[in-house]
């Protein structure tokens, strides 16, 4: 497998209003020499505490903001802005609500300025690939939290992304919703051999879906570890999250996790 | 042409009316039963010597004055004057207000730049103004038209720039990853998401349209529903002088009920 994303010494550093001071600004380090790769179809998950700035290595591998130091590559090039060879999913779906479901996924397409008949029918099949054809015609208000997610994935598969970035996609919504929605996840990466940056705060979740999971430390956010999980395939075992090997793998995260989580409270204990 | 067309409105509701079943039927009384009390506390209290029915005479017999004066034809000669003017005021502020909000709230250096002024304009009401605009433009149309124009541009710019400013920025940052220029951003993201906003603005200049328009009338018209107001009175015809009252409380109703309708018409997909 090739490489195809790759963090090479990145650090983020914003700019930030001090809050006891007027006029003054003081400099907020978010993440801190990040080096690691994602190979391609993979699906790696990013784990961390809050505030580790998971959403900030998103966003910079998404194009929306610049690295301070260091380089993102997608395919060995460095990203110098958005691009349709990425799609983001966001965890409060972000759909344009004068749109109905049908029309939101267009959006994408209209963007790549496919043909109108063509892009109709391409979200019609992105439509059926979530499971939501009876419900083209409906405006997001319509939809439950979980179709609504499920549109947005639509959206952002539509326009055929190398790459799927995905920042706490399943956060907002309820237990089972979540659940079904990973195993939906899961079939359609097996389906489309997308690579995938999934983020998340559910450690769960993180081994559930990723091949590998990274965690990420507390403010600056670094790299702690990233760990393999080896199952064969996820949609085929019954009840993964009952196996041995799943059990083991959580206890490894959360070993990592849970060091940072604390140290985390403990800072924060200090700044109150 | 218009007037013909915003008449045609309630005639049509009023058919429905009688074939809709019972319920509504109900509901129908229940709004209207305050209005019918009124209605006949003005018919009774002049007649019993409440109040001096010289100065209020019983609703029927101002009812008999309006039939006569739409029946005679002079009543729509200033209800046409009068609503020509608001109309082009209206429009003309429109026309204006709405590409001038749009750029206000979109740019920030723009923003800066306008809003001292904006501040000011805001709080100075309109008709302080009606001196200024008759000095400059003369007693004629213009200066009618021109301050119909003024007090309607304020609260379309307002809630323009209000519109603007205040959409999703999750929504902008999606489109923004999927790599949408700022031009397409701006009309396929701004503009839509800032139509309900733009739409009660258009409602509130409606309504100030034909508010203004009645003062400005009042002062140096030979024609118009104002005109006619403070004509009667002078002349003592107060049967006529409330038939014109009525007249203009009808068309404010009508005007905003016809802009309801169409403020809901494009906010379809807002959630209720």
């Amino acid at each position: 497998m090739s490489e195809k994303i790759k963090f090479d010494g990145v650090s983020k550093v914003f700019r930030l209003r001090d809050s006891q001071k007027k006029n003054a600004t003081r400099e907020f380090t978010a993440v801190k020499d990040l080096n690691f790769t994602v190979k391609d179809g993979e699906f790696l998950t990013v784990v961390g505490p809050s505030g580790c700035g998971k959403s900030t290595l998103l966003d910079m591998l998404g194009g929306l903001i610049k690295p301070t130091t260091g380089r993102v590559l997608l395919n060995g090039t460095p990203i110098e802005g958005p691009g349709l060879e990425r799609g983001v999913v966001f965890q409060q779906y972000a759909l344009f609500p004068w749109k109905t479901a049908l029309a939101n996924i267009e959006f994408g397409l209209e963007a790549k300025k496919v043909p109108k008949k063509e892009r109709q029918e391409k979200a019609q099949e992105y439509l059926a690939l979530v499971g939501l054809s009876e419900f083209a015609y409906r405006y997001p208000h319509e939809l439950s939290g979980g179709m609504k997610q499920r549109v947005a994935i639509a959206r952002s598969l539509a326009y055929d992304p190398e790459v799927l970035l995905m920042d706490e996609p399943f956060a907002a919504l309820d237990a089972q919703t979540r659940e079904s929605l990973q195993e939906e996840l899961l079939q359609i990466w097996e389906k489309t051999k997308k690579t995938i940056v999934f983020i998340t705060h559910g450690i769960d979740e993180a081994v559930y879906l990723g091949q590998r999971v990274a965690v990420m430390t507390s403010r600056p956010g670094t790299l702690k570890g990233m760990i393999d999980i080896s199952f064969d395939s996820r949609t085929e075992e019954g009840d993964l999250r009952s196996t041995p090997e799943f059990t083991v793998a959580r206890h490894q995260v959360w070993t990592l996790l849970s060091e940072e989580v604390n140290k985390t409270r403990y800072k924060e204990t200090l700044t109150v | 042409m218009n007037s013909e067309k915003t008449i045609a409105i309630p005639m049509k509701s009023a058919q429905s009316v009688f074939v809709l079943p019972f319920r509504t039927l109900k509901n129908a009384f229940k709004k209207m039963i305050i209005i019918l009390l009124f209605a006949v506390i003005w018919e009774v209290a002049p007649r019993i010597g409440l109040v001096d029915a010289i100065f209020l005479p019983p609703l029927s017999e101002v009812l008999v004055a309006w039939f006569e004066l739409i029946r005679s034809g002079d009543l729509f000669t200033h209800f046409s004057a009068s609503i020509t003017r608001s109309f082009l005021g209206f429009i003309l502020a429109i026309a204006i207000a709405i590409p001038l909000g749009l750029m206000i709230g979109w740019y920030p250096i723009v923003h800066e730049l306008f809003s001292p002024i904006l501040e000011l304009f805001r709080n100075t009401a309109a008709l302080a103004l009606l001196p200024v605009f008759i000095l400059i433009l003369g007693i004629g149309e213009t200066s009618k038209v021109a301050i119909i124009l003024f007090a309607c541009l304020w609260p379309l710019l307002l809630n323009t720039i209000n519109a603007v400013r205040n959409v999703d920025p999750l929504l902008i940052k999606c489109a923004k990853s999927m790599n949408l220029t700022s031009f397409q951003l701006f009309y396929k993201v701004i503009i839509p998401a800032s139509v309900p906003t733009i739409f009660t603005g258009i409602r509130l200049a409606g309504t100030s349209s034909i508010l203004v328009l009645i003062a400005a009338e009042m002062v140096g018209a030979k024609e118009g529903l104002g005109f006619f107001i403070s004509y009667t009175q002078f002349n003592f015809q107060i049967a006529e002088m409330y038939a014109g009252i009525i007249t203009i409380s009808l068309l404010g109703l009508l005007l905003n009920q016809l802009l309801v309708s169409l403020e809901k018409r494009f906010s379809r997909w807002k959630s209720v």
